[in-house]
């Protein structure tokens, strides 16, 4: 359990990482976000997270092409490891389980 | 068009420096596409404004770059890569790094010691505001009629003023005079008798700042039958501190009312009483004449004392020459600053009212603290090369993968600064540890916590580093020179350079504990043979009342004087005008000639006494024969001379029958001489002295019986007591008074001894680490002989011959140097002992036993071992 222990904000950017699949770059993932959730994201917060999960070994990442956009520097794309996958995986079972230890009950009141 | 507005340049260069590289080109990516977008969708500046926020949220611990270890900036990281190899061989060799550590530690705290000593020495006066502008006015007097000088602190009453106006330098002036004869001071409870109090003027507190705790300087000024108490004395006499108001009785006769209460005087002033009555005799307002008052002055900022010096010799020149001439004196006026070196309590001068300081011991101790420092250096310097083999092999990796010499010097700088870094923490706290029982023999409150102690918290720290600099130099130009290939093909690395240098320092430490130990004896023979030589007279059992005159009338003193020696166990009792034999006394001025003869008068000391007193010092009779009631010539011109005005009134034959006469026109005939003895401190040479008869005792010397001291004591307090109501007996031991008299020297004999005690201590430490190391690198050699058939003797002394030898050189080169300086140290006194060969001897014997003795416990384990241990792991 504590060994796949992620914080929400970093499973929010796994999951998102993941939904760009292979266009998951700074900018892609705080518009995706914002978009989704509706909350504003902090480009320092964000970039932070992504590579303390990069350390962590959850997720990877590459350089793309450079391009005359963004003062001709490359992106650096996120991909979700198998790794990461797993710890993805295993942390949305937990959930499920939670909910489904809930007893019926509770939500049809 | 927008592609051509830039982002703001500064939040850009920041974000370049504080990132890490890693990350550097794709956050930009973002950065710059964020900007980008916002200047699309908005104006210049709220772009430049996002983007300036968004580098700055950027600034995380995740993201910014390592700022250790990065190889241009700086040499930390080479650093902390020492600091841990430091650690690590340190923890490894255990015994050599304690035996370092601990040798520098005690060099340092012994340092700090004597640095707080001299701190404490050296500060005297200075809580007066505007210490460095107090000086005192002071003159050397020289009596042209015989040649005698004179430091004099004592100057005309009318010089204040004339200073105040004539010369505009000084700002401003006061004077002040003491008593010599002890006066009362009581009310109905309590009465104080003693003489240190001061008769001061209006200025006083404008010079000096003692803190009043109650009442104030100006009420103490108003009217003049006033008087300001310290805090001990107010205590005294009522048990509390707010008296101001209070009335208490000057010499039986004045009332005095109390206007002040001062803190109580701080040890560190010169200047010592226990209160102050406002008011000059009037007999010395306006004196030109003879000096009796002390005169301090405060001068303006940036006066020149050599000016202000030359204008008072001028006054002085002007209103005191009459004087002068008529004294045939010549007296030379001149500042001294009341603080510093040459203060008032380091150089003191005749006739000063608290005994001063003394420089020559400071500069001793000093030598022996920088002497232990070196000793403790050079242990480390030996310790570290002599083991060089150790660190060859990181020395030889390290050069093999790129290190310059340049790097291995600074890892061994930093290995030694760390070692004396450590031994200066072990150090404050052994400093600490030692002082209580150090304030105790020196009678001082030394401490490293006190306010005013900072300035040797800094020379400490100088200390440290300086030590760890100045011992690792070496030892790091001498391993950092390593060649790798030498290392590794195991040749020998240069052992001779080091091993030459090494004897030479082991010759020098030795040199240094012989020549302080032989120091340290002499220093005890001198100062024994000043303390108790044979004075001449005996001290000891001898209590003096100092308010014998208190006896109503002569007759009755007569009464009083038999009444005590009738009690058991009173050997004699003795009077005199003063009967201060054995304390400070400086010849008098005037001369002392035989009458008709051409030789010039001589300086001399006289003692108004009576027949008892001779017999109470134990005085021998060299011819003559003592006073006597008997014969009224006696009274009228009897006296009685020393050996030594004898010697110098160029007496031949008997002195019976001389008629001699002193400066006073008095003429008196001799009936007696006693052999020599020495008053004052041995530092002066005998002065001739002329006894005259004074049946009159103000002053009274018993002598006691040994045995049973207090009871006859008693017994004397309580006839006290029934003859003389109403005043207590004062009195003191003589023989406390004379140590008293050798307290400096007493401390600096102490002090020195434990420094030579250290100095030996540490020096024996470095030969027992290097002989521990010898003897571990010849285990196998030795391991050969005793399997050849090798005694253990034989292999003791190959061993330890080696050190002892040095040990041997080291004394003799120690002794022509002690020699030199104790011949210069005992010019100092006037008695000395005279340099005796078996000194040189015992210490030489001293420092070879410690020596093989420290040598042997080592190399006697190596010796013994069994050679099947050594040899079994080739």
């Amino acid at each position: 359990m504590s060994k796949h222990h992620l914080g929400e904000f970093e499973e929010i950017v796994m999951l998102t990482v993941a939904i760009l699949y292979d266009e998951a770059y700074g900018i892609a993932i705080i518009d995706e976000m914002e978009e989704r959730l509706g909350r504003k994201v902090s480009i320092g917060a964000l970039q932070t997270v992504l590579r303390r999960l990069e350390k962590k070994g959850y997720l990877s990442s590459r350089f793309g092409e450079a391009t005359k956009m963004r003062g001709g520097k490359r992106k650096r794309y996120f991909t979700l490891t198998s790794y990461g996958k797993k710890v993805l995986t295993a942390v949305k079972e937990q959930r499920v389980g939670l909910w489904n230890a809930i007893p019926k009950l509770v939500f049809n009141e | 068009m927008n592609k051509n507005i830039l982002p703001p340049k500064l939040p850009l260069r920041f974000f370049r420096w504080y990132c890490h590289p890693d990350y550097r080109e794709d956050i930009e990516g973002d950065l710059m596409e964020r900007f980008e977008r916002r200047l699309e969708g908005g104006s210049t500046g709220s772009a430049k404004w996002g983007f300036f926020k968004d580098v700055m949220q950027l600034f995380r611990p995740g993201l910014i770059r390592s700022f250790r270890g990065s190889q241009k900036l700086n040499y930390i990281g080479m650093f902390k890569n020492h600091f841990k190899i430091t650690v690590r061989t340190s923890i490894r060799h255990k015994i050599y790094s304690a035996i370092n550590i601990f040798g520098l530690a005690a060099g340092i705290a012994s340092f700090i010691i004597i640095m707080l000593y001299i701190h404490d020495e050296s500060s005297y006066d200075q809580f007066h505001s505007d210490a460095d502008r107090i000086h005192r006015v002071v003159h050397d007097d020289v009596f042209k009629a015989f040649g005698g000088q004179s430091r004099a602190i004592l100057t005309p009453g009318a010089l204040k003023e004339a200073i105040l106006n004539e010369v505009p330098e000084v700002e401003q002036a006061t004077h002040f005079h003491s008593v010599w004869e002890k006066t009362p001071l009581s009310n109905e409870k309590y009465t104080y008798y003693d003489n240190k109090f001061l008769h001061i003027d209006a200025s006083f507190f404008d010079i000096f700042s003692f803190e009043f705790i109650h009442g104030d300087a100006k009420s103490t000024f108003e009217n003049l039958s006033t008087i300001v108490l310290t805090k001990r004395l107010a205590n005294k006499f009522f048990g509390t501190t707010d008296v101001v108001g209070e009335l208490l009785t000057f010499d039986q006769k004045t009332v005095l009312k109390i206007t002040g209460v001062l803190e109580d005087i701080p040890s560190q002033s010169h200047l010592q009483f226990d209160f102050l009555v406002p008011g000059i005799h009037p007999k010395f307002v306006n004196n030109w004449e003879q000096g009796h008052m002390h005169t301090y002055i405060k001068v303006r900022p940036q006066a020149s004392l050599q000016e202000i010096g030359t204008k008072i010799q001028r006054l002085v020149d002007t209103h005191h020459q009459n004087y002068m001439e008529r004294k045939n004196i010549q007296e030379t006026y001149y500042t001294q600053p009341l603080t510093g070196n040459k203060g008032i309590h380091l150089s003191p001068r005749n006739r000063e009212l608290t005994a001063g300081g003394n420089k020559r011991y400071i500069n001793l101790l000093l030598m022996a603290g920088f002497f232990i420092l070196i000793i403790a250096g050079i242990n480390y310097i030996n310790l570290t090369t002599a083991r060089s083999a150790i660190r060859a092999r990181e020395i030889g990796i390290r050069k093999v993968v790129g290190a310059f010499r340049k790097t291995l010097i600074y890892q061994f700088l930093t290995e030694s600064t760390f070692i004396a870094l450590m031994a200066g923490i072990v150090a404050i706290g052994l400093t600490e540890a030692v002082l209580p029982f150090f304030n105790h023999i020196i009678q001082k409150k030394l401490s490293l916590f006190t306010t005013g102690v900072q300035p040797v918290w800094g020379f400490m720290a100088v200390t440290v580093f300086v030590i760890g600099i100045v011992a690792g130099i070496y030892p790091a130009f001498y391993l950092s020179a390593f060649k790798p290939i030498s290392i590794f093909r195991k040749l020998p690395t240069s052992k001779k350079s080091g091993f030459n240098l090494r004897r030479f320092l082991v010759i020098s430490q030795f040199s240094l504990s012989a020549f302080l130990t032989i120091g340290m004896i002499m220093v005890q023979k001198q100062l024994a043979y000043v303390q108790s030589a044979n004075l001449g007279f005996d001290e000891e059992q001898v209590i003096i009342i100092r308010n014998f005159y208190s006896t109503p009338n002569h007759d009755q003193g007569f009464v009083v004087r038999n009444a005590l020696k009738a009690l058991p166990g009173v050997i004699e009792v003795g009077g005199a005008l003063e009967s201060r034999i054995g304390m400070r006394h400086s010849p008098h001025g005037g001369g002392l000639k035989v009458n008709g003869s051409d030789r010039p008068p001589i300086a001399y000391m006289s003692y108004l006494t009576d027949e008892g007193f001779l017999d109470v010092f134990g005085f021998k009779l060299k011819e003559g024969r003592n006073f006597s009631p008997e014969f009224a010539s006696d009274l009228r011109n009897g006296c009685i001379l020393n050996e030594t005005a004898v010697k110098q009134l160029g007496i031949e034959g008997s002195a019976i029958g001389q008629k001699v006469s002193l400066h006073t026109k008095d003429e008196y005939t001799v009936i007696g001489v006693v052999e020599d003895y020495h008053a004052a401190s041995l530092h002066t040479k005998i002065a001739p002295f002329i006894f005259s008869y004074f049946p009159k005792a103000f002053e009274a010397a018993i002598k006691l019986s040994p045995g049973e001291i207090q009871e006859t004591l008693a017994r004397v307090e309580e006839t006290w007591a029934q003859l003389v109501p109403g005043v207590p007996m004062d009195y003191y031991f003589l023989d406390n008074a004379i140590d008293q008299l050798y307290r400096s020297e007493r401390n600096f004999q102490r002090l020195f001894s434990v420094m030579t005690a250290l100095v030996l201590i540490i020096a024996c430490l470095g030969l027992f680490g290097l002989s521990a190391f010898m003897a571990e690198q010849r285990t196998k050699e030795m391991a050969v002989r005793k399997v050849l058939g090798a005694p253990v003797r034989k292999l003791l002394s190959l061993l330890s011959k080696e050190f002892v030898i040095l040990v041997g050189i080291a004394n003799l080169i120690a002794w022509p140097l002690a020699y030199y300086t104790i011949n210069r140290w005992l010019e100092n006194f006037a008695y000395k002992v005279a340099i005796e060969w078996n000194v040189f001897l015992i210490s030489a014997l001293l420092v070879l036993l410690l020596a093989i003795l420290t040598v042997s416990a080592i190399t006697y384990r190596t010796a013994t071992t069994n050679p099947v241990n050594s040899l079994r792991d080739e």
